[in-house]
C-alpha cells in the first residue's frame, strides 16, 4: 500500500493530459481538445490532419516557420454558422512546451487575450499557447460576436489541455531590462533571427535545429507594434546555446570575424568579451561561455552592453 | 569561399552613407551591382487600371468590368488600336500557353480574370488544348513543361518570408520545394526566371490590386481587416517594374493604415535584386513610366 502511493499520486498528475497523449491516433488526441459546438457554431466537414511534409498544402510559405519549431502534426477544424462568417481552428502539436512558447512569439502583435500562458488578439485572429500546443484561432470575418465565440473557443480549448507546460531555461538568462513582454522571441535558425532582427545573409553563427536562442528587446514604445523590432531603438540581445562548447566556441569565432573583426578582447570587467562601436554611433559586444554566445547590439552606450554581458555570465554561472 | 558576408554592418554603413535613401531601398544595401556604370539605365512602363465599378456587392468581380479593364490596359501600354492586336502580337497561334495563375485560398486571382485571359489567347488563334490556366502541380502539368509562352498573373499581397508575393515570386511553383529559396528573405527570387521552364517566355505579367493584402498575421497570413479595395491592375512586360510599383502602393495604404512609416517585414528587397544583382528588370521608381488610366481617388501613388 506504501508503495501504491507514489504511482497513485503520478496518476494524479498526468490524468488531465490523459486524452491528449495516450491516444495512439494523433488526429483523435488533437480533436478530443477541441469541442464540437460553440455558442452555436459547429464542426463542419472533416477534420484535416497536416504533417511537416503536407504543411504547405495548407498554410503555404509560412509552414516553414512551423517546421522551424519541429512541429509534429496540426489538426484544422472549420466550424460554421448559418448566415455568420466561419471560424477556423488549428490547433499545433508542437512536441514541446518550448516550441510551443517559441512559435507563439513569432507573431507577438496584439492585444492580451488573457488565454493559456501567453495569448495575443489582432482582426479576427486568436493565438495562444499552453503545453505543448500552439493554438490559432480564426473568423473569416472580424465582428463583436465572432470575437466573443472565437474568446470561448479559446477558453474551452485552454482548459481541454489541462495543465501548463515550462518556458524555454534560456529565457532565465535574460537581464530584467530585456524582459519585456512584446520583446521577446525563442527560435532555432538564422531565417527566424532575420525576420526578427536582421544579422547577417548568411547563417554566421550556425544556428540550426539543435541550437536554441533568444533574442530580445527592450520594449518600444506603447505606440510601437512588437514586430517594429528592426529598429527597437535600443539594445537587442541575443543569447544561444549550442549542442556542445566546442560548436558554441566555432559560433564565437565565426561571428567575430564576420561581424565585428578586429575586435580586440577585454580584461575587465568581463574577460573575453569582444565589443566594437558599429556604423551607427553604437555597441556591439559579444562573449561565450561554456555552450552560450550572448551578444548585445546596438546599445548606445558601451558599459550597457558588458553590463548585459555580465548579467548573463553571472546567471550562467549561478546555473552551474 | 572567402567572400565576406553581408551583415547588418554593412546595411548600417550603406544607412549612414545614405540616409535620405527612399523606404523602400532603405532597408538593405544590395551587395553589388550587375550593371556597368557607364551602360545607359534601362527604363520600364508600367499601366495602372482602375475602375471604381470593377467590385459589386460583397467583393465580387463584375467580370465585364474587369475585362474592359484588360483589354484597355494591354492596348495602352503595347500601343495598339484593339486588344486583339496586342494580343496577337505576345502570342503565336502555334503557341503552347501557361497561364500561370496563384490560387492562394484567400486571395486567388479568380475565374474573371483568368477566363478573360484564356479568351484572348484563343482569339490568337490558339486551341483550347493548348492553353493551361495553373498554379500547382506546374511541373507535372505538359501545359506548362512544354509551354512556348507564359502569362504571369496574380493578386498582391503582402508575405511572411518574401515581404510581399508579387509577379517576381509567382513563379517559385515552377520549383518543387519552395521553402529552400526562403533564405535571406527570398532575396534571389529572381533566379526563378532563369529555369527552363521560364526563362524568356513571360509575355505578360498583371498584378491584380482589387483587394490587395498590405498587412499579414497569424499561420494563414491574412485577416480581412488588411485588404482593401483598390481596385487596380498593374500591366507591364517586365515583372520588377510591375512589382516595384506595386510594393510602392501597399507600402502607402500601411502608412495610411498605421499612420506612419511601418516597413515590410521582412523588406521586400528581393524586388531591387531582381535589378541590381540579377538584371531582370527595373525597380528604380526614377526610370519607371508609370501610366494611369481610369479612377483616380485613392491611387496612394
Amino acid at each position: 500500500m506504501i508503495r501504491a502511493a507514489p504511482l497513485l499520486l503520478c496518476f494524479a498528475a498526468v490524468l488531465p493530459a490523459w486524452t491528449g497523449e495516450f491516444m495512439d491516433d494523433p488526429k483523435e488526441a488533437l480533436a478530443s481538445l477541441l469541442p464540437d459546438e460553440i455558442e452555436g457554431w459547429r464542426s463542419a466537414a472533416s477534420d484535416r490532419l497536416f504533417d511537416p511534409e503536407t504543411i504547405f498544402d495548407y498554410i503555404d510559405g509560412a509552414g516553414e516557420v512551423y517546421r522551424s519549431y519541429n512541429f509534429r502534426i496540426l489538426l484544422s477544424r472549420r466550424y460554421e454558422c448559418q448566415d455568420r462568417a466561419a471560424l477556423v481552428a488549428d490547433l499545433f502539436d508542437m512536441g514541446s512546451s518550448r516550441d510551443a512558447f517559441g512559435v507563439f512569439t513569432h507573431d507577438l502583435e496584439g492585444e492580451d487575450a488573457g488565454l493559456g500562458q501567453g495569448s495575443n488578439y489582432k482582426g479576427g485572429l486568436l493565438s495562444f499557447w499552453r503545453d505543448r500546443y500552439f493554438v490559432s484561432l480564426y473568423a473569416e470575418e472580424e465582428t463583436e460576436e465572432t470575437k466573443r465565440t472565437l474568446f470561448a473557443l479559446g477558453a474551452a480549448v485552454a482548459e481541454a489541455v489541462g495543465r501548463d507546460g515550462a518556458e524555454p531555461g534560456l529565457l532565465r538568462l535574460l537581464p530584467e531590462r530585456f524582459r519585456r513582454p512584446g520583446s521577446v522571441r525563442y527560435f532555432h535558425t538564422h531565417h527566424v533571427l532575420n525576420y526578427h532582427f536582421f544579422v547577417a545573409a548568411e547563417n554566421i553563427l550556425n544556428l540550426g535545429p539543435k541550437t536554441e536562442a533568444v533574442l530580445a528587446g527592450q520594449a518600444a514604445p506603447v505606440e510601437a507594434a512588437p514586430d517594429s523590432m528592426q529598429d527597437p531603438g535600443g539594445g537587442v540581445l541575443l543569447v544561444v546555446r549550442y549542442p556542445t562548447a566546442a560548436e558554441a566556441s566555432e559560433a564565437f569565432s565565426g561571428f567575430l570575424n564576420a561581424y565585428m573583426p578586429g575586435a580586440g578582447p577585454r580584461r575587465a570587467p568581463l574577460e573575453g568579451a569582444r565589443l566594437v562601436r558599429t556604423e551607427d554611433g553604437r555597441w556591439t559586444g559579444i562573449f561565450a561561455r561554456g555552450d552560450v554566445v550572448a551578444i548585445v547590439f546596438q546599445e548606445a552606450e558601451a558599459v550597457d552592453v558588458l553590463d548585459a554581458l555580465d548579467h548573463i555570465a553571472g546567471a550562467l554561472e549561478k546555473g552551474r | 569561399m572567402n567572400r565576406k558576408p553581408f551583415t547588418r554592418r554593412d546595411f548600417l554603413r550603406a544607412a549612414a552613407l545614405a540616409p535620405l535613401a527612399g523606404a523602400f531601398a532603405a532597408h538593405r544595401p544590395s551587395g553589388g551591382s550587375t550593371r556597368a556604370s557607364s551602360a545607359p539605365a534601362a527604363t520600364a512602363r508600367v499601366v495602372l487600371i482602375r475602375d471604381k465599378d470593377m467590385l459589386g456587392p460583397d467583393r465580387r468581380i463584375v467580370p465585364s468590368v474587369v475585362e474592359k479593364m484588360l483589354d484597355d490596359a494591354v492596348s495602352v501600354f503595347f500601343g495598339t488600336k484593339t486588344p486583339q492586336e496586342a494580343w496577337n502580337g505576345m502570342i503565336r497561334p502555334d503557341d503552347i500557353v501557361g497561364i500561370k495563375s496563384n490560387v492562394w485560398s484567400p486571395l486567388p486571382t479568380g475565374p474573371e480574370i483568368e477566363g478573360h485571359l484564356k479568351k484572348r489567347v484563343m482569339d490568337c488563334g490558339v486551341p483550347e488544348s493548348h492553353v493551361g490556366v495553373a498554379d500547382r502541380g506546374l511541373l507535372k502539368n505538359p501545359l506548362f513543361t512544354g509551354a512556348t509562352a507564359l502569362i504571369n498573373v496574380r493578386p498582391a499581397r503582402t508575405h511572411h518570408w518574401a515581404g510581399v508575393g508579387s509577379c517576381i515570386k509567382n513563379m517559385i511553383t515552377f520549383v518543387p520545394q519552395p521553402y529552400l529559396w526562403h533564405g535571406d528573405s527570398c532575396a534571389d527570387l529572381a533566379k526563378l526566371w532563369e529555369l527552363p521552364h521560364v526563362k524568356g517566355k513571360v509575355r505578360l505579367n498583371i498584378l491584380v490590386m482589387l483587394t490587395p493584402l498590405f498587412h499579414g498575421i497569424g499561420p494563414h497570413h491574412y485577416s480581412s481587416r488588411y485588404v482593401w479595395d483598390y481596385r487596380g491592375l498593374l500591366v507591364g512586360t517586365d515583372p520588377v517594374a510591375v512589382d516595384s510599383v506595386g510594393v510602392r502602393i501597399l507600402e502607402a495604404k500601411r502608412r495610411e493604415f498605421f499612420g506612419g512609416d511601418r516597413p515590410l517585414q521582412p523588406p521586400a528587397h528581393h524586388i531591387r535584386y531582381a535589378d541590381t544583382r540579377h538584371g531582370l528588370g527595373v525597380s528604380d521608381p526614377a526610370r519607371i513610366e508609370l501610366v494611369r488610366l481610369g479612377w483616380r481617388e485613392g491611387a496612394l501613388i
